[in-house]
């Protein structure tokens, strides 16, 4: 009788012995290893037309929905001295002031009637047209995109709206914070006069005329500056044709470009406040100038230490160092973090947060140190692991969309990245090591040699920057 | 035409909805329809948790959601602050995660609790000496560097960001509160232990901290931002008595006052189950995805229902007008009182806000911008600032600086009265219909989008297959039906008016 007691006993033990073995569970190292994702990116369709424009397709038919993007090499790099947001005007009327064909109002109601979205900006190297349209419309909205390409009517009327609406977007740019700021550190980085970092005033904008918004026009818009992209609904053949016929007749000139004044090659620290008395939050930018982009043979290829050495330091999100001592530990922010680019000249590295005017200088000497970390001792393996991991695993993102895919494409086509720079992403990161993060540190950041830029009340702020320097009141700029 | 299919199988919905848009778009092939098309599967587990799986193809990622029924709108005067509060958290961790040692970190969060609410409510109410309130702020302190022992910094964060994880967030609204991101789809087990972990049995950790980091956020969205401050002020005028005046993020003086205790009991009180969707969009196995479900969600215990909202707005019988100080440039905001979805007047006002402010042909934008050249911007928004209760009808304005309040609200208005008079054209209506379909066929291209969108029509309406039979129903609406909506709900006396103005220009008089 005893025996069978026992034996049931031990048989209910090993049930709860099961029982448990399956229990839920609750740390990540009891899941099973991830399995290695198999995937294979959809391959762009990729023509060069007659003129020399080169189109990129990528048919999608998820949904009944047509995205066009024209990518034309032309920016605000190019505009003369005496003509500072010319080329940021000629992008934003190119959209709303009509074509040869199509007068504006004509061109609005149209597209608007079927919910296409015309969106038309030209930035620092690049502009872009892009029009985002149900597929069943493309037959109507392809003719458009491309008569606004070659012969936009820039209509006097409604460039005049568009200098008027550029210009109370000036006077507002200082109650955005981040923007102001962004702007006005590049200032410093730069020089004011830059050709990276000017910004136009209203006097400028005002001077903006008809004439020379059309002459942009027809010195940079060819077909041999330009890209055609295409993702969604259609039919890559169709599109093809479609497309030569409408832009058979542009004309094919080689663009020519005005030289553009270098970025300076030497770092002047400096540490500036930008007065604005009312506000009770502090935005700070520790910034100085990194590297070129590169093109073909020449691409940088401290690149890949780079964005892992950023991840680390504040591009990582939460865990990143900056991240964790700021906002995390301490509670000083909430917004914190950095970033680089590698841009066709230096392009800046910045770290930034906003914090409350009185922790100002502890969260800058905070910056501060950070930044000296990383020059003086190379990450630890943990976090070069975590940062090269989740590089990796994130990297399948990069083809989730079609638009996305073709665009990033066009882009890089542009930027003239290495060919296979997406197919060997992936493993270029894997080969980083510690050392390489410190290096490219040591290389490109100079905590000594950084701009400490600060916007909010100076008479509060003064005595804690100085600190870092020699401090630099700048009122805000004129609109 | 309109056609609506919709099948059901075993724990499967799929719905189907195929449109015709019959716009004035001559040039395009006619009769073509436009197909709104949303697959789904819902189910439910026995807590009363619903699930919403939308699989497709492409890049093997997912997007993984959760929202719950609770937001601004739930709060009361001095708890206000609370469901975004308690978001935050949501961050920091479990009894399992975030801790290296969870039984020798629970006494000392213990005592984090006791001495940091106590000293909270003292400060809340002026109470205690200095030399008091010093001690206990010390002692705290000492007891929160003694936590970080055996704290793992954000370690939610960083399993996600490890694994590949894209748009790792969370937002409160007034409605509800949703957790999300992005992942690769080898990800999923991980994203069911960290979620329903957190569901299970969070723990308020680093809680002082934290209160710290949303002043600062507080400080950037409200009170260093003026149009965050002008559209606190807004609501605040509107709202006399429903909740829905009170700021998500918290008043000033409130979010200081938040203790451990109530992040504790607004967690039994609304974090049940039952009050929750769970969505995921993307490339997966629907059945392995479901068996994942049912053990890592089913075994949460259901809670009581959260506590309804009784208050209803009382009408409005005068125009209001709220005036806020800021040294920036002009902005201004007009908003009506009108019902909430299922209301039919509610797609009726959607209408008319296409019709009024939606793109650069949209009428707003000719008669202000283009013409009067009164504003730089304009548009109008239906719904604000939820969709739970009966809500407002909005317009707002970025008038020309120099250019006179009186004149800009002068051209709105009667461009309002003509909503209210005449019935839109057929070209204008048709429009509208186009537009808002294809608004929501375009938050179909991501899986986050969709997720967001079935999640959020689920935590406002109660059923995700309300997107379709909006859908449905937009495409229904007359030109007749909005100018009667229009009529009864933009009146002078429903209506509020908020203006930014600088210090030092004086406010102007306004005789209503």
């Amino acid at each position: 009788m005893r025996r069978h007691v026992l034996a049931a006993l031990l048989c209910a033990a090993a049930i709860a012995a099961l029982a448990q073995g399956a229990a839920l569970p609750m740390r990540p190292e009891q899941l099973p290893r991830p399995v290695s994702l198999t995937f294979t990116p959809p391959q762009v369709i990729r023509e060069t037309l007659p003129g020399g424009m080169t189109l990129l397709m990528l048919p999608d038919h998820a949904l009944p929905l047509v995205k066009l993007y024209a990518l034309i090499k032309a920016g605000s790099i190019y505009d003369p001295p005496d003509k500072k947001g010319l080329a940021e005007i000629a992008g934003a009327a190119l959209g709303t002031s009509g074509s040869a064909q199509y007068p504006a109002d004509k061109m609005q109601e149209t597209l608007e009637a079927l919910a296409a979205q015309l969106q038309t900006s030209i930035g620092e190297e690049y502009g872009q047209v892009s029009l985002d349209l149900l597929s069943k419309d493309l037959p109507t909205g392809l003719p458009i995109f491309a008569d606004l390409l070659m012969h936009p009517a820039y209509a006097e009327d409604k460039l005049s709206l568009e200098k008027t609406r550029a210009i109370e977007d000036l006077k507002r740019q200082s109650e955005e914070p981040w923007l102001i700021t962004e702007i006005e550190t590049k200032k410093v980085l730069y020089g004011s006069d830059s050709p990276w970092a000017r910004t136009p005033q209203a006097k400028d904008i005002e001077k903006i005329t008809r004439e020379d918004v059309l002459a942009f026009h027809r010195r940079y818009f060819l077909p041999s500056n330009t890209t055609l992209a295409a993702a969604g609904d259609f039919d890559p053949n169709r599109l093809s044709q479609e497309v030569r016929k409408l832009l058979g007749g542009w004309p094919g000139r080689k663009a020519d470009f005005p030289p553009v004044a270098p970025a300076p090659e030497e770092d002047k620290p400096a540490v500036v406040i930008m007065d604005k008395p009312d506000l009770t939050q502090a935005t700070i930018f520790v910034a100085e100038l990194t590297g070129k982009r590169g093109r073909g043979e020449t691409f940088n290829q401290d690149r890949y230490a780079m964005d892992v050495m950023n991840f680390i330091l504040g591009g990582g999100g939460f865990t990143s160092r900056l991240t964790k001592e700021i906002r995390s530990n301490r509670g000083l922010a909430y917004s914190v973090g950095s970033q680089y680019s590698f841009s066709t000249d230096r392009g800046p590295f910045a770290a930034r947060c906003q914090t409350g005017i009185g922790t100002a200088g502890e969260a800058t000497a905070l910056i501060r140190d950070a930044l000296k970390a990383m020059t003086e001792k190379p990450p630890s393996e943990e976090e070069v692991a975590l940062a090269k991991e989740s590089l990796i695993n994130v990297f399948v993102f990069s083809y989730q969309n079609a638009g996305r895919i073709v665009y990033q494409s066009g882009a890089q086509d542009f930027y003239g990245f290495p060919k296979d720079y997406m197919a060997t992403y992936p493993d270029r990161i894997r080969k980083i090591t510690a050392d390489d993060c410190l290096k490219v540190a040591q290389e490109y950041l100079h905590p000594e040699k950084m701009v400490y830029f600060v916007l909010g009340p100076a008479q509060k702020l003064k005595e804690p920057m100085q600190t870092f320097g020699p401090v630099e009141v700048k009122p805000l700029p004129e609109p | 035409m309109k056609k609506l299919i919709w099948g059901l199988v075993p724990w499967a919905l799929l719905w189907t909805t195929a449109l015709l848009a019959t716009g004035p778009a001559k040039s395009s092939p006619p009769g073509q329809p436009i197909r709104f098309q949303l697959e789904a599967e819902t189910f439910q587990l026995s807590n009363g948790m619903t699930f919403v799986l939308a699989p497709r193809g492409g890049a093997p990622t997912f997007a993984g959601y959760i929202a719950f029924r609770v937001g601004g709108v739930d709060s009361v005067p001095g708890d206000t602050g609370l469901a975004h509060m308690f978001e935050h958290m949501a961050f920091k961790g479990t009894q399992h995660m975030g801790t290296t040692d969870w039984a020798k970190e629970k006494p000392i969060l213990d005592e984090i609790q006791d001495v940091g609410d106590s000293l909270t409510v003292l400060k809340a109410e002026g109470k205690g000496t200095p030399e008091e309130l010093q001690k206990m702020a010390a002692r705290l302190k000492e007891l929160m560097s003694e936590d970080r022992k055996y704290i793992v910094k954000d370690e939610h964060d960083k399993l996600m960001t490890q694994a590949g994880g894209r748009a790792i967030n969370a937002s409160t609204g007034e409605d509800y509160t949703q957790y999300f991101v992005m992942l690769p789809s080898n990800a999923l087990e991980l994203w069911m232990l960290l979620e329903s972990q957190r569901i299970r049995e969070p723990v308020m950790r680093e809680f002082y901290s934290e209160r710290d980091v949303i002043a600062q956020e507080r400080l950037m969205r409200t009170d260093n931002d003026p149009m965050g401050k002008l559209y606190e002020q807004f609501l605040a005028t509107a709202f006399m008595a429903h909740p829905y005046r009170l700021p998500t993020i918290g008043w000033p003086s409130d979010v200081p006052a938040l203790t451990m205790k109530q992040a504790q009991d607004f967690y039994f009180k609304y974090y049940s189950p039952s009050n929750a969707v769970g969505v995921l969009v993307g490339n997966f196995d629907t059945k392995a995805v479901k068996a994942l479900v049912e053990r890592y969600f089913g075994d949460i215990p259901r809670r009581g229902n959260p506590p309804p909202i009784v208050t209803r707005e009382p009408a409005q019988e005068h125009e209001r007008r709220v005036t806020v100080l800021f040294d920036a440039s002009p902005q201004m905001l007009v908003g009506w009182h009108k019902p909430a979805w299922p209301n039919p007047d509610d797609t009726r006002m959607d209408l008319a806000a296409s019709v009024l402010g939606d793109g650069l042909t949209s009428r707003l934008y000719k008669r202000l911008v283009e013409k009067d050249r009164l504003a730089s911007d304009v548009s109008a928004s239906n719904g604000e600032p939820g969709g739970r209760y009966d809500n407002l009808f909005m317009v707002f304005m970025t008038p020309n600086s120099e250019v006179p309040y009186e004149k800009v609200e002068k051209a709105l208005f009667e461009e309002i009265d003509r909503m209210r008079a005449e019935p839109v054209s057929g070209a204008e209506l048709e429009k509208a219909k186009t537009r808002i379909l294809a608004t929501y066929l375009r938050r179909l291209d991501s899986p986050l989008s969709t997720a967001m969108l079935i999640g959020s029509t689920f935590a406002v309406t109660g059923d995700w297959k309300n997107i379709c039979k909006y859908v449905v129903e937009v495409q229904k609406v007359t030109a007749q039906d909005i100018k009667a909506a229009a009529s009864a709900y933009l009146t002078a006396e429903n209506r509020t008016v908020a203006e930014l103005v600088k210090p030092t220009q004086a406010p102007r008089e306004v005789n209503p």
